[in-house]
């Protein structure tokens, strides 16, 4: 016990207590903007801790990084836009929440689990470390494999009443992850001589290219505000939030138990856990109907899971000296700069900078969740802004945002073509998530099956934990498919992304036929690779070649239908719609032409005053203001690489 | 009179734009400027920390002081970030690399590889080596290095690698090979993170790993606690043309020592060519810095001579012990150039060899 007194006291010592707040400051803005995330902002500090010895380090690093995946999800309930990859799932109820004028209360639910998961985060990471080794060293690549069909799983949770296009999306989404190297090196997949493809698909322009911009779109060409419920209107704020998370306690504990188990085993993830998180709490409600539109407990799963993950990925960097994620390989960095070596020692006789970390957690989850919640409340009122005069900010930091990564001018390109398709999924009634679940799990899959023959043959597959996870994933499709049933005969509608209550079957069809041909194209021309390049897109394009007749059959019937009933088709605001992509395009255009500096600032300026219709002056100041965030924040804080323009006035160095 | 008057005033005044076009000239490259250090892989690992600690050091050693920040550019196998070098970065001299590894791609003639790197200005290369360890229970048991003759089923001793074109996995299939030890080669991990845990959950039994990672994470998690034991470490290749060991390695073998205490001679073959080809690359230039290709002179110069003073400053040296454990050894611009030089132009023989020796492993029934 004399550790953790110990470990508490080397955090609130001075000056570690005034870096550990710093720290906290810093993680609420790297979360909070979209693009930026944990990675980034310990990428960018770790040189400062050169010159902080010790526990100040260790609270400046791990204080900004704990906080991340709370103020994540501003982003994610405000705008419908991802703040780091951790907090994807929860823009499907969340952002609804916020459309209903409900953003304050999905705060108070986010902001209230978050501090408890990453508090009970750390707790468990406390009393754990002794008890997961044993956890860790059965979870091989085997295991792995079967994690990943156990998260498929979750698919048929995920697909509302479309199954079969939900099925599809996963399939398309593993299918994607194909794309550049095969495992073993020896073939690049589907790169068409693009170097840029060659290490896969970036996950952040993807994700927000599907999720984002078609929210971003609606809201520039509907013009209303993000709450389609006046502020007068709006019941239930920040304390409904707080006590929806103490209503739902059973739901955030076995959240927390996803994040944190999931976090302990190497290399799954920020992504994996929040999707996993949102789809167990739909199996496992009784009441699925409110999913999608605006369910408190679609916010509550993800969001307490990304936080006790924290607690999670701490483990086997702590205690073997084995990363748990990218990030703590970079706390790694750290640990050894300040003279520390992870493993067996810091649970031998480093207890104490080992309770120190565990405190970091549970002080900077605190402190940032509370401060959140003080500021929350201000930031809500954003959704009562007229939608198109906040569209070109929200533009800005989508671009920004998936520009972060490896910062080249293909992310833009997959924004813009991730957009297109997430517009049409949207308006096709194709589920979305099912999609991202899949690119999320299909590189770690294919590589595990992979790595899981060659070092076991065929014998992997009756490993005792694979068995176990195997029936369980079993068994958890089958309740899929039996709820499904049940709806069906209870004429249920369950929702299973933002906004897919009108579908056009002409999209439908045009997406199953879309469907067909990159199925297709896949099969035949992976029929000419070696086997380990050959055997994961086959695998995936024959289901999907299977599927996709149905799905075009149904629609084809659909059509048939609307057009006896006569039912006409609208176009007033497809124009709109196909104006904004135009416009997104055009930045692209402007951007390889004179930079991305000039290009974003003069967009927001002409929007607000071509399309939002908005003064002068105001459009001059959100410019000027644009010009400013880019100079000194993305510039010189981050120092972000900038695309070097065709018309280079050397603003781009 | 007046003649000598306008004769002496012209001479002041051509003397003093003369002089003042020196001061002008006088001013460094780099002062007031910002230099982006662009690294190939991901934060976190070897390369990015490496490059970090140079990066610190670097404004205080560059005349003019310029700003030295960091950008990673992964991808591609560490190809993404090599191309932008060489045909998208501004030759300003305001784009420098600390890159890992890039030459297999040249040597291999992988078409990924869209620029020559021998027109690289290249400043300076970091040598290296790497150290193969494997779990002592591995079947019948190693106690030392020499045990692992004693593996008689290969799937008894298995290797995790990354791509069979990668340098790290050439040279370890290489060295096994010619060592004439059973062994089978897993590709297909993705990072040493994953091939470590699969050593420790005994999916496979050996793997390899940068100095860096040795006193830093292996010793301490493996060989300290018994789990595993240090099999070789790659020569030091000579300008003369003998061989070395590491002196901060002791009590680990060398490839021909090890294979010299079985075979009782020193290695020879074409495996052995090629594994003097690819370690003499790395052995100088694991890590290697260049400008892009038409960067000015001044830039150029004002680089090497910065990073000529690295090698011997002391506070980077304590910097690097303290996060590396170890001091990189450098080798200057015109050596890696040279080098480079060398390995691809002058090697075809071992090149096309390695070329036809990696399609007979792609093919390989193990």
């Amino acid at each position: 016990m004399d550790f953790v007194y110990q470990g508490l006291a080397l955090v609130l010592a001075w000056p570690a207590i005034g870096w550990l707040f710093a720290g906290v400051f810093v993680g609420l803005f790297f979360g909070a903007t979209p693009g930026l995330s944990g990675v980034v902002g310990l990428a960018i500090l770790l040189p400062f801790t050169y010159d902080i010895t010790g526990a100040s380090a260790f609270c400046f690093l791990l204080g900004m990084y704990a906080i991340t995946t709370t103020s994540d999800t501003l982003a994610s309930v405000l705008l419908g836009v991802p703040g780091t990859g951790a907090s994807q799932a929860t823009i499907l109820d969340g952002y609804p929440m916020a459309m209903r004028g409900e953003a304050s209360r999905a705060f108070g639910a986010a902001f209230s689990v978050s501090a408890f998961g990453g508090v009970l985060g750390a707790i468990l990471l406390g009393i754990s470390i002794p008890l997961v080794k044993p956890i860790i060293m059965a979870f091989a690549s085997p295991e792995y494999v079967m994690l990943g069909v156990l998260g498929l799983t979750m698919v048929g949770s995920l697909s509302g009443n479309s199954v079969v296009k939900g099925l599809l999306a996963a399939l398309f989404g593993l299918l994607l992850t194909t794309v550049g190297y095969s495992i073993q090196g020896g073939v690049a997949r589907f790169h068409f001589g693009w170097n840029d493809i060659l290490e896969g698909l970036p996950l952040i322009p993807v994700v927000l290219g599907l999720f984002a911009l078609p929210e971003v779109i609606n809201l520039a060409v509907s013009a209303a505000p993000i709450s389609r419920v006046p502020k007068e209107q709006v019941k239930g704020g920040m304390r409904r939030g707080i006590r929806d998370a103490f209503e739902n306690w059973w739901l955030v504990l076995r959240s927390c138990a996803i994040g944190m188990y999931i976090g302990i085993l190497p290399g799954l993830g920020g992504s994996i856990v929040d999707w996993v998180a949102y789809g167990h709490a739909v199996q496992s409600s009784k009441d699925k109907s409110q999913f999608g539109s605006g369910d408190v407990r679609g916010v509550i799963a993800p969001e307490a899971a990304n936080n006790a993950m924290k607690g999670g990925v701490l483990i086997p960097t702590v205690a073997f000296g084995i990363p748990g994620n990218a990030a703590m390989a970079i706390m790694l960095g750290a640990f050894v700069i300040q003279g520390v070596v992870p493993g067996p020692q810091m649970l031998a006789s480093q207890m104490d900078i080992t309770f120190s970390l565990i405190w970091i957690l549970v002080i900077a989850n605190v402190v940032g969740a509370g401060l959140l919640m003080v500021w929350g409340n201000q930031l809500c009122k954003l959704t009562f802004v007229r939608g198109d005069l906040i569209v070109p900010g929200i533009m800005f930091f989508v671009f920004m945002g998936a520009w972060m990564g490896n910062q080249v001018m293909s992310n833009w390109y997959f924004l813009l073509g991730f957009g297109l398709l997430g517009y049409a999924m949207k308006a096709g009634g194709w589920p979305r998530p099912p999609l991202v679940l899949g690119f999320v799990l299909g590189r770690i899959m294919e590589n595990a099956m992979d790595v899981s023959y060659q070092t076991h043959g065929l014998a992997w597959l009756y490993r005792p934990i694979v068995v176990v996870l195997g029936v369980l994933a079993v068994a958890v499709f089958i309740s899929s498919v039996l709820g499904i049933g049940k709806r069906k005969r209870s004429n249920v509608e369950l929702k299973a992304d933002i906004g897919t209550e009108k579908e056009s079957a002409k999209t439908s069809l045009g997406l199953g036929i879309l469907g067909l041909v990159l199925f297709l194209y896949a099969l035949i021309r992976a029929l000419d690779w070696p086997y380990d390049a050959a055997f994961f897109p086959i695998v995936l394009s024959i289901p999907g070649l299977l599927l996709v007749g149905p799905s075009i059959f149904f629609d084809l019937k659909k059509i048939m239908a609307e057009k006896n009933e006569g039912v006409a088709a609208g176009n007033g605001d497809n124009i709109r719609v196909a104006w904004m992509f135009v416009i997104v395009l055009g930045v692209i255009l402007g951007t390889l032409i004179i930079g991305q500096k000039i290009t974003l600032c003069v967009f927001i300026f002409l929007f607000l005053v071509f399309w939002a219709k908005e003064k002068m002056w105001m459009a001059m100041a959100q410019s000027a203001a644009a010009f400013i965030i880019l100079e000194l924040m993305f510039d010189q804080l981050i120092s972000v690489l900038w695309h070097i323009p065709i018309i280079d006035i050397g603003i781009s160095d | 009179m007046k003649v000598l008057f306008r004769v002496v005033a012209s001479l002041a005044v051509i003397s003093a734009v003369f002089m003042f076009s020196k001061v002008i000239e006088a001013k460094p490259f780099y002062k007031g400027k910002r230099v982006v250090m662009l690294i190939n892989y991901a934060p976190g690992g070897g390369s990015d920390r490496s490059g970090r600690v140079i990066a610190r050091h670097l404004p205080r050693l560059i005349e003019g002081n310029p700003r030295v920040i960091v950008k990673n550019m992964p991808g591609a196998g560490g190809l993404m970030a090599i191309n932008y070098i060489g045909e998208i970065a501004k030759p300003n001299g305001l784009t420098v690399s600390n890159f890992s590894g890039g030459y297999t791609y040249q040597m291999l003639k992988d078409p990924a590889l869209r620029v020559d790197l021998t027109k690289n200005p290249w400043i300076a290369g970091v040598g290296g080596t790497s150290i193969i360890y494997a779990r002592k229970d591995t079947k019948p048991g190693l106690n030392k290095p020499i045990d692992i003759w004693k593996v008689t089923n290969p799937r008894d001793f298995k290797i995790a690698g990354f791509r069979i074109t990668g340098t790290k996995d050439m040279r370890e299939r290489l060295t096994f090979q010619m060592l004439g030890v059973n062994h089978y080669p897993v590709t297909g991990f993705r990072g040493t993170t994953k091939s470590r845990t699969a050593l420790l959950q005994n999916e496979v039994q050996a793997f390899g790993d940068s100095r860096a990672a040795w006193f830093k994470t292996i010793v301490p998690n493996m060989i300290k606690t018994k789990i595993a034991i240090p099999i070789y470490h790659y020569d030091k290749f000579n300008a003369d043309g003998s061989v070395s060991a590491y002196p901060d390695l002791p009590g680990i073998p060398t490839v021909s020592a090890l294979y010299k205490q079985k075979h009782g001679k020193m290695p020879s073959g074409m495996e052995w060519e090629a594994i003097k080809l690819i370690q003499s690359l790395q052995g100088s230039m694991v890590r290697n810095t260049t400008l892009p290709p038409g960067s000015p002179k001044a830039a150029v110069t004002a680089m090497r001579k910065a990073y000529s003073k690295l090698a011997k400053d002391k506070k980077y040296k304590a910097d690097a012990m303290k996060s590396l454990g170890f001091t990189p050894e450098f080798v200057d611009g015109a050596t890696v150039a040279k080098l480079l030089n060398w390995a691809l132009n002058d090697n075809k023989k071992v090149q096309n060899w390695l070329l036809a020796e990696i399609e007979k492993w792609k093919k390989k029934k193990w």
